[in-house]
């Protein structure tokens, strides 16, 4: 029975790049290996997919400099004008803070090259709460600010990525 | 053929004492209790586990939906049963149950908030699946007192193989890692900034990263090393195994004595982890894994490190056959 634990975890495990992010020289055995690992693991499939198991690691896949920064902004009734309310690293700009950066709530906004899955129905969340807790407000957006972090410098690449813009719903 | 499966067999057959595994137990069930006590401070079950508007779960219809909804009170019961299967754990009271409620009530709560649910979540996972089929209650436990005022005490030796496993599963772990390990940034060709690169992230630094520059030089060695760590550690099973039959001498043997690898590895790891818990917000991350690390260590490390009753119930010996 160990052995066979064993076994399919191993299977399971095998280093296969995740589907779409084959390199060229990869997708010739990929396209071999996946369906017989498929195969393999048919048995016990429902294991990893029912209780969320499996034997693919990944801490840090990438390190590259180009990373993303989350930016909570509101947009005040009184003139209209956008003023940032969180920004990672920046002391200036803390609110919601403990809750952003709480590791659960951190896995629903932080980006890869993608959004994560549930990053929309987050960002809804998110911003009916700001708009509850701030009257002062007519709009909140949640956007990823494009960065190069390179050996303790941070520089802005202007670019707002993922954004997403609840407007206050009129009485 | 027929030699090796024996061997395979004996190997999985040993017995030793129970304090390896009652220490990843109580250290499992603690990191988790931080977790979750978290949770509850910052009022976050409904926002991480109910359907929207009220939070932003996902859409998955699972038996916890079908009996308690998708609503707050939902998450709530869910937080609260989690919780409560986890104090269960760390006292060692019906442990096996405990185990098997916490194990199932975490993948609901894994499949409502996907996002949410870490790697770290998937590894004490799997470690609270392990230690339900283990004998970690038979030391440090109500489990163990109870039945010992029942005149029914648990035995001091209990199988091995659980911590065999959760030791496999750690070394797994950071070779996957290393594996998976795909940006060049890791490697030469990238100039080894990966924690340099990782270390400027707003998102994970834990202080100004003003000081990065000037360490450099160190943070490429570091990444080198963090490498070198991971793709390494299936070593460690043989220096395990080196460590556990001292007496069939053999000159690699000896040599991994001498030069002490096997806790030069261990003590990497664990630097490795307390470094991640002082320059990084991860959260639990480095103290989960460094709950599994007693399954790393033999009975006799643990007598020497005074965990241990007495030198003849640290034996690791084979089941006495019926």
């Amino acid at each position: 029975m160990i052995a066979l634990a064993i076994a399919f975890g191993l299977v399971e495990g095998c280093p296969l790049p995740q589907p779409g992010y084959e390199r060229p020289w990869q997708r010739g055995y990929v396209a071999v290996l996946r369906p017989v690992q498929a195969a393999l693991l048919a048995p016990v499939a429902w294991v990893p997919r029912d209780l969320r198991f499996s034997q693919r690691w990944a801490l840090f896949q990438v390190g590259s400099r180009e990373r993303f920064r989350l930016v909570v902004e509101g947009r005040a009734r009184a003139d209209g004008a956008w003023t940032v309310l969180y920004r990672a690293g920046d002391p200036a700009h803390r609110a919601y803070a403990e809750l952003l950066e709480y590791r659960r709530v951190h896995g629903a906004w932080n980006p890869t090259d993608r959004a994560a899955p549930g990053y929309t129905r987050f960002a809804a969340w998110l911003t009916a709460r700001v708009l509850a807790e701030r009257p002062e407000l007519d709009a909140v957006r949640v956007s990823h600010e494009r960065i190069l972090a390179d050996q303790g410098e941070v520089a802005s690449l202007g670019e707002r990525w993922f954004q997403y813009t609840r407007l206050r719903e009129a009485p | 053929m027929t030699r090796a499966w024996r061997a395979w067999v004996a190997l999985w057959d040993r017995r030793e004492d129970a304090t390896a595994l009652a220490l990843v137990r109580i250290a499992v069930a603690l990191v988790l209790l931080c977790d979750f006590t978290l949770v509850w401070r910052l009022d976050l079950a409904a926002a991480l586990w109910a359907a929207p508007p009220d939070g932003y779960a996902a859409p998955y219809d699972g038996w916890a939906a079908s009996w308690l909804g998708r609503g707050p009170g939902a998450a709530d019961a869910l937080w609260l049963a989690a919780t409560i299967a986890l104090a269960a754990i760390a006292v060692g009271a019906l442990t096996p149950v405990a185990c098997a409620v916490f194990l199932l009530v975490s993948a609901q709560l894994a499949h409502t908030g996907p996002d949410g649910d870490r790697g770290i979540d998937m590894m004490l996972r799997l470690a609270v699946g392990i230690l339900a089929l283990s004998r970690c209650n038979a030391r440090w436990s109500v489990d163990a007192a109870v039945l010992r005022r029942l005149g029914r005490p648990l035995p001091r030796e209990v199988p091995a193989w659980p911590r065999y496993l959760l030791m496999a599963q750690l070394v797994w772990i950071y070779w996957s890692a290393g594996m998976n390990k795909s940006g060049a940034e890791w490697g030469p060709l990238g100039g080894f900034a990966a924690l340099g690169n990782i270390l400027t992230d707003p998102h994970f630094a834990r202080f100004d990263p003003g000081w990065i520059t000037a360490a450099h030089p160190l943070l490429r060695l570091a990444t080198a090393a963090t490498m070198a760590f991971e793709l390494t550690a299936p070593i460690y099973l043989v220096l395990h195994h080196f460590a556990a039959t001292p007496e069939r001498g053999g000159r690699l043997r000896r040599l991994a004595s001498r030069l002490h690898l096997r806790w030069l590895w261990l003590g990497t790891g664990a630097a490795f982890h307390l470094g991640i818990a002082l320059t990084m917000t991860m959260g639990i991350f480095p103290w989960g894994m460094l709950a599994l690390y007693p399954a790393l260590l033999l009975p006799r490390d643990l007598r020497r490190l005074g965990a241990e009753p007495s030198a003849n119930s640290a034996r690791v010996t084979p089941r006495p056959r019926s």
